[in-house]
């Protein structure tokens, strides 16, 4: 039975224990509000950022084709992971329990991505290019015809206009490339000799790796009706392609044999 | 007097028979406004990068013919312009950084003291100039590198001439243009001719040193008057109908024809064949819209600009009708100068392959069509005596380079009228039956003085 001496005591500890319901009100406001605030520059979690990244270069497959390829569609979660293991995109950043991606990331994603199908770039200088490049250097050079998609898709999903603060705070201070500069710096990446791994290094393409007479294979016939390139897979996602054109000095038995050399060849190093 | 672009389509023979196939010749025209009577408007701010090759095979007066034509340059460029001069052997050296040319002596000084070296790294001279040219894409400007070499590029991409043609051609995308200037008979003019076409420059070759500085004049003479940049030309043929472009001309990848920049006074054309079936066509008395031609271009503040799209439509006749039409003379002559062209080409090929039954069939087969196009008739008058010879590297030169000019320049728009003056025209407008040789400029009796000549003051 409740007393009148009692009524007081249990007010106050409701009146206590509503203070505390309400601070941790407030501090679980705050928290979100924080929370808010990244989820809006970071909207993305991986399946949205592949989603939107597969809506952008839909929206201009040309510029994203594959000289080899048909499909645009090969971004994976696998592959993200990939990408940031191995610093051509930043890391995600951490909201709630999440792993979450913004601008940076999706425009890093967009620019290895051409750079790597369409203009065949390889992946060193891919890396090496974008660590000297900001998002905005990006945006307004190589991805110059999809930025109104990826501004409105960034938009959509952070509801918010903040995206030019974004780009400014992600800017790195460094000299602004031109198109023709960029360009440039391509040009003279293809023209170096690329580093070869001292295991590939003894391996030399002999004149008598070619010699032996093989019979002929389907993959030389389909290349007789289709074009001058002869495909060799090595392994799923790793073709070898010969340009029978290119090699003029050789017959086209000798190119043919020269990609089953080479298949023998680089399957043996892989099997090491 | 014209004072805007213009954009004409003419047909050889400006009608159709009824029931029949038709073979339709048409020339599409592309005018620049006239030089205005009072002189020519300022002319554009250029930045220019020039490079010059000082392999050892350039040693002597070829060196000091290139020196003196870069000396001219500069000193025909404004305090306004930009320049850069790179000289390559097997290395590449910026003599003079890209600047403001305030101080013309700076220049000179640089160029005066280029010497002759090694080998040829002819594809790391170009990249260099174009990364100078590069570094300042100014708006207003017209950037170009202009490369001269008389030898084979045997340092750094040597072989791959579609490859280094496509650096060109993706880099004049950006802005930055290539001319080629190729001197004496040891330069691989298969390699110029690709740059200078893909790189929406010109391409200039000079059989001696002492008419190097005359090329240089008349790339002058075009910067100076030009006031249209990346022109293309796009083509909607009537479906069914197959039309085949006749003149030298790149397809771009949107599948617009690139065609030359024009300047006052000049004209871009094109000759294109057009195919079509007794299918479609209408009955005798109805008329037909075979064509539709449109021009895009950049205008000299880096503006898009469009010439109104024109269409070509012819009526069609009955067989007696038919024969009553005359057939347009200018058309036929540029139908025959563009066909001409590709034989001159096939000719540099059979020369190059010391094929000369060939080659001699080929001139026969040109001269054939020469009674269409006096210039063209000299031409095959010189070509075949170049031939008589058997001189195969200075034929296919000859042979290449007149292809490319008579294809693929522009052409003063008053070619057609009855008072056209050949030597009233800007020079860069001329035509020219030697390509190698001959020209009034850079050509002085010995012990006289150039005035032109920086280093004989």
């Amino acid at each position: 039975m409740e007393t009148g001496q009692n009524k007081p005591k249990r007010n106050f500890t409701r009146a206590y224990v509503d203070n505390i319901h309400c601070y941790y009100y407030i501090f679980i406001c705050m928290m979100n509000t924080e929370q808010n605030k990244e989820a809006g520059k970071f909207p993305w979690t991986v399946e949205e950022l592949i989603a939107v990244a597969e809506r952008v270069i839909s929206s201009d497959p040309m510029l994203f084709a594959h000289p080899e390829r048909e499909s645009n569609k090969d971004l994976n979660v696998r592959l993200i992971r990939d990408y940031v293991v191995r610093e051509f995109i930043p890391r995600p950043e951490r909201v709630g329990r999440e792993a979450h991606f913004g601008l940076n990331h999706l425009v890093q994603l967009l620019a290895v991505r051409l750079l790597l199908r369409s203009q065949k770039w390889s992946l060193p200088a891919i890396k090496a290019s974008l660590a000297t490049t900001s998002t905005e250097e990006l945006l307004s050079d190589l991805l110059s015809p999809i930025r109104l998609q990826i501004e409105a898709e960034f938009r959509q999903a952070s509801g918010t206009q903040m995206m030019s603060d974004q780009v400014k705070a992600n800017r790195v201070k460094t000299p602004e490339l031109n198109p023709a500069q960029l360009l440039i710096e391509r040009f003279k990446g293809g023209v170096q000799p690329k580093a070869i791994p001292s295991s590939m290094a003894r391996f030399n393409i002999s004149r008598s790796m070619v010699a032996a007479p093989q019979p002929e294979s389907p993959l030389f016939k389909r290349m007789q009706s289709t074009s001058s390139k002869l495909h060799v897979p090595i392994d799923p996602g790793c073709d070898v392609v010969i340009d029978a054109e290119r090699m003029k000095s050789l017959t086209p038995e000798e190119v043919e044999r020269l990609g089953e050399a080479l298949k023998r060849r680089l399957l043996d190093e892989l099997a090491r | 007097m014209s004072n805007e672009f213009g954009l004409t389509l003419v047909a050889a023979r400006p009608a159709l028979l009824a029931g029949q196939n038709n073979i339709v010749d048409v020339l599409i025209r592309v005018q620049a406004p006239d030089a205005p009577s009072s002189g020519l408007p300022e002319r554009p701010r250029l930045n220019l990068a020039i490079v010059i090759d000082r392999s050892g095979s350039m040693s002597g007066q070829p060196l000091h013919e290139a020196k003196r034509a870069a000396a001219f340059m500069i000193d025909s460029l404004k305090a306004t312009d930009r320049a850069s001069v790179v000289v390559y052997d097997d290395t590449v050296n910026v003599i003079a950084e890209n600047q403001h040319v305030e101080n013309r002596n700076r220049f000179k000084a640089a160029i005066a003291q280029v010497d002759s070296g090694g080998s040829t790294n002819l594809h790391g001279g170009w990249l260099k100039g174009a990364e100078e040219s590069a570094r300042h894409l100014l708006k207003g400007y017209t950037s170009r590198v202009l490369l001269l070499s008389d030898g084979q590029a045997n340092v750094g991409m040597t072989v791959v001439t579609e490859e280094i043609a496509h650096q060109c051609a993706q880099l004049a995308d950006t802005g930055v243009t290539t001319s080629t200037y190729g001197l004496g008979s040891g330069f691989n003019e298969e390699l110029m001719v690709a740059m200078a076409r893909s790189g929406r420059g010109n391409g200039y070759y000079s059989q001696n040193a002492e008419h190097l500085m005359e090329r240089f004049h008349e790339e002058f003479s075009l910067l100076s008057a030009l006031c249209a940049r990346n022109v293309r030309l796009r083509l909607a043929p009537l479906p069914g109908i197959r039309c085949e472009m006749l003149n030298l001309y790149e397809a771009a990848k949107d599948g617009n024809w690139q065609l030359p920049d024009l300047t006052y006074d000049g004209e871009a054309w094109a000759a294109v064949r057009l195919k079509l079936g007794s299918a479609g066509l209408p009955a005798a008395g109805e008329s037909l819209a075979l064509l539709k031609a449109s021009v895009v271009f950049v205008d000299l503040e880096g503006a898009e600009c469009q010439i109104r799209e024109k269409w070509l439509t012819l009526p069609v006749l009955t067989e007696k009708e038919f024969e009553k039409v005359a057939v347009n003379g200018d058309v036929v002559r540029r139908v025959t100068e563009a066909e001409a062209a590709k034989l001159q080409e096939n000719a540099a090929r059979a020369a190059k392959a010391g094929d000369w039954k060939r080659v001699d069939m080929i001139l026969m087969q040109a001269r054939q069509m020469a009674q269409h196009s006096p210039w063209l008739s000299e031409i095959v008058v010189y070509l075949e005596k170049l031939a008589a010879q058997k001189d195969e590297m200075r034929f296919s030169k000859e042979a290449r380079y007149s292809a490319m000019n008579m294809s693929s320049r522009q052409r003063s728009k008053k070619e057609f009228d009855a008072d056209f003056s050949e030597m009233g025209a800007l020079m860069h407008l001329q035509r020219r039956v030697e390509q190698g040789t001959t020209g009034r400029f850079g050509q002085q009796e010995p012990g006289e003085t150039d005035p032109l000549d920086p280093f004989d003051k």
